[in-house]
């Protein structure tokens, strides 16, 4: 798995710094425009690992390197593996720069002497639990798509698996309809729920965030598991 | 001495192409040439061998162990065995020394010495990266990677497709080199024959999916001939072939035929002024698969 963590990002380290270049700047410029760290951070956050998963996985597919990989010493549950576990660093990686950003530009707000931003940027209106807890949900929602998406590629390979990328977004939102229902219920339930989770210590939020991550750490590795039986038998 | 590769039987079915029952060995030491046209089965065979596809039927044995599907056996054996495909596989933003780095992590018998003194001799630089290289470049840099961990068996699939002469004479004379020191063997897929005739040992011709030939390259170069026969020796030869002559197969051109047969003295013997030269395995090839038999 070392091998294919080492491969993986020594095929993204050049690009990535461009794409972590340009990050850096939307972050910056949306929660300045926004005046929300919480918008720009978790467009951002979302954007870094979504962009090194496509990649990454795009690149396997140039020269015939995904087929001369598996001549190399480790097996085919190594290289699903060892992907995934990338793909996991990455986003948990995002999550520890946004922490440090959004440190970094509260601080640096501070010192600007003139304007509003200092009111609407600062530790008070987002304190550091909300942060967290929107780059660790922003996280979540990347690994249930990475999730869904990881199998695909795996047994497709990108070109092909992207031609499901429809359908299964068609899928989402039939689902997601079927759960809102007529949206009475729903409503009341939302709003019983944001008053629960608006307690002054932040705890409900940071609870659900970690249920949901929890959720979203089980998916992922049970789409480890299903993608590493998939692999096996693909042939290249 | 058991066979590095021994390949027995091996079937695999697609659509459009199938390899039938294909058997092939490559003993240590040897230098197996795979030749063939397009499409002829060169690539799925040395895919089934490095278990990059599942054969239909047959068996295949790499360095001893058989090969049935991903097993931890197959990551050791893979510890021993150096792949140069088509063109360079590795990712086109990694710099040479990732390469290097990679080649470290991945195999126990990695030689940064020899790795060293393959990328000077190659002059590959360790700050290029593999989108700055050619394509001879590329597949130098491929085969550095796949000799410095001392491979017991080298598996070449159009190796040196590409390369101008005088890289390809390099390369060759490096494998030539590479053999003599290291008790290993070589199969290698290629079209362009001369390079067999420089390396081989041994020459193995598949064609819609079938071994058409598979012989010691001496019984093509030296013991095989080609004669251009003209109508007048054509007829007499056709008339009464002698048995001793073996298979004859012959191709008809506009004002001669050319023959193949395995025994050129019997046929200079047979018809003393007809010319008769040795055969390249180019010739042999073609005559074998587009002459028809007498």
């Amino acid at each position: 798995m070392k091998t294919m963590l080492v491969c993986d990002f020594a095929t993204m380290k050049t690009p990535m710094r461009g794409t972590l270049l340009l990050c850096l700047f939307l972050a910056v410029v949306l929660s300045l425009v926004m005046e929300s760290l919480c918008a720009g951070l978790s467009a951002v956050a979302i954007m870094l690992p979504t962009l090194y998963l496509i990649s990454v996985c795009a690149s396997d597919e140039q020269q015939g390197w995904e087929r001369f990989r598996l001549t190399l010493p480790m097996s085919r549950t190594q290289v699903v593996w060892g992907r995934y576990a990338s793909t996991l660093l990455v986003a948990v990686a995002t999550v520890i720069a946004g922490l440090l950003l959004a440190g970094i530009l509260i601080a640096v707000v501070a010192l600007i002497p003139v304007g509003t931003l200092a009111e609407t940027i600062n530790l008070t209106t987002t304190p550091p639990l909300w942060i967290l807890c929107t780059l660790l949900l922003v996280m979540a929602l990347f690994l249930f798509f990475a999730a869904v998406m990881l199998p695909l590629f795996m047994r497709y390979g990108m070109t092909k698996a992207v031609r499901f990328v429809p359908a299964i977004a068609v899928l989402a939102v039939l689902g997601i309809t079927a759960l809102m229902g007529n949206g009475d219920i729903e409503f009341a339930a939302f709003s019983s729920l944001i008053a629960w989770l608006d307690d002054p210590q932040g705890l409900h939020a940071l609870l659900v965030t970690v249920a949901i991550l929890a959720v979203a750490l089980c998916l992922y590795g049970l789409s480890g598991v299903i993608a590493s039986r998939v692999y096996q038998h693909r042939e290249l | 001495m058991n066979p590095l590769l021994r390949i027995t039987n091996l079937s695999k079915h697609y659509p459009d192409f199938t390899l039938e029952s294909l058997n092939l060995e490559v003993e240590p030491g040897m230098i197996v040439g795979l030749i063939g046209t397009n499409g002829a089965g060169k690539t799925t065979t040395l895919k089934a061998a490095l278990g990059l596809i599942t054969p239909d039927s047959g068996s295949i044995e790499l360095l001893g162990q058989p090969l049935q599907g991903a097993t931890p056996t197959l990551d050791e054996v893979k510890q021993s065995l150096g792949v140069v495909l088509d063109s360079c596989s590795f990712p086109r933003d990694w710099h040479i020394k990732d390469v290097g780095t990679v080649g470290r992590i991945s195999y126990t018998q990695w030689d940064e010495g020899l790795w060293q003194q393959l990328c000077e001799r190659f002059e590959l630089l360790s700050t290029k990266t593999v989108a700055d290289l050619s394509r001879g470049m590329g597949m130098k840099l491929s085969l550095a990677f796949a000799l410095a961990h001392h491979p017991r068996l080298l598996i070449l699939d159009e190796a040196t497709a590409g390369l101008d002469p005088m890289a390809r004479d390099e390369v060759l004379e490096y494998l030539r080199d590479y053999m003599e020191q290291n008790s290993c063997a070589i199969l290698m897929s290629t079209h362009i024959t001369t390079d067999l005739e420089k390396l081989a040992d041994w020459v193995a011709c598949i064609d819609h999916g079938r071994l058409q030939f598979n012989l010691p390259k001496e019984a093509i170069t030296d013991e095989a001939g080609v004669a251009r026969l003209t109508q007048a020796e054509w007829e007499q030869l056709a008339q009464n072939p002698p048995e001793t002559l073996g298979e004859i197969r012959y191709l008809k051109q506009p004002h001669w035929v050319d023959v193949l047969v395995t025994d050129r003295r019997a046929l200079a013997s047979l018809l003393p002024q007809a010319l008769i030269e040795r055969a390249t395995i180019e010739e042999y090839m073609t005559l074998s698969l587009k002459g028809a038999t007498l």
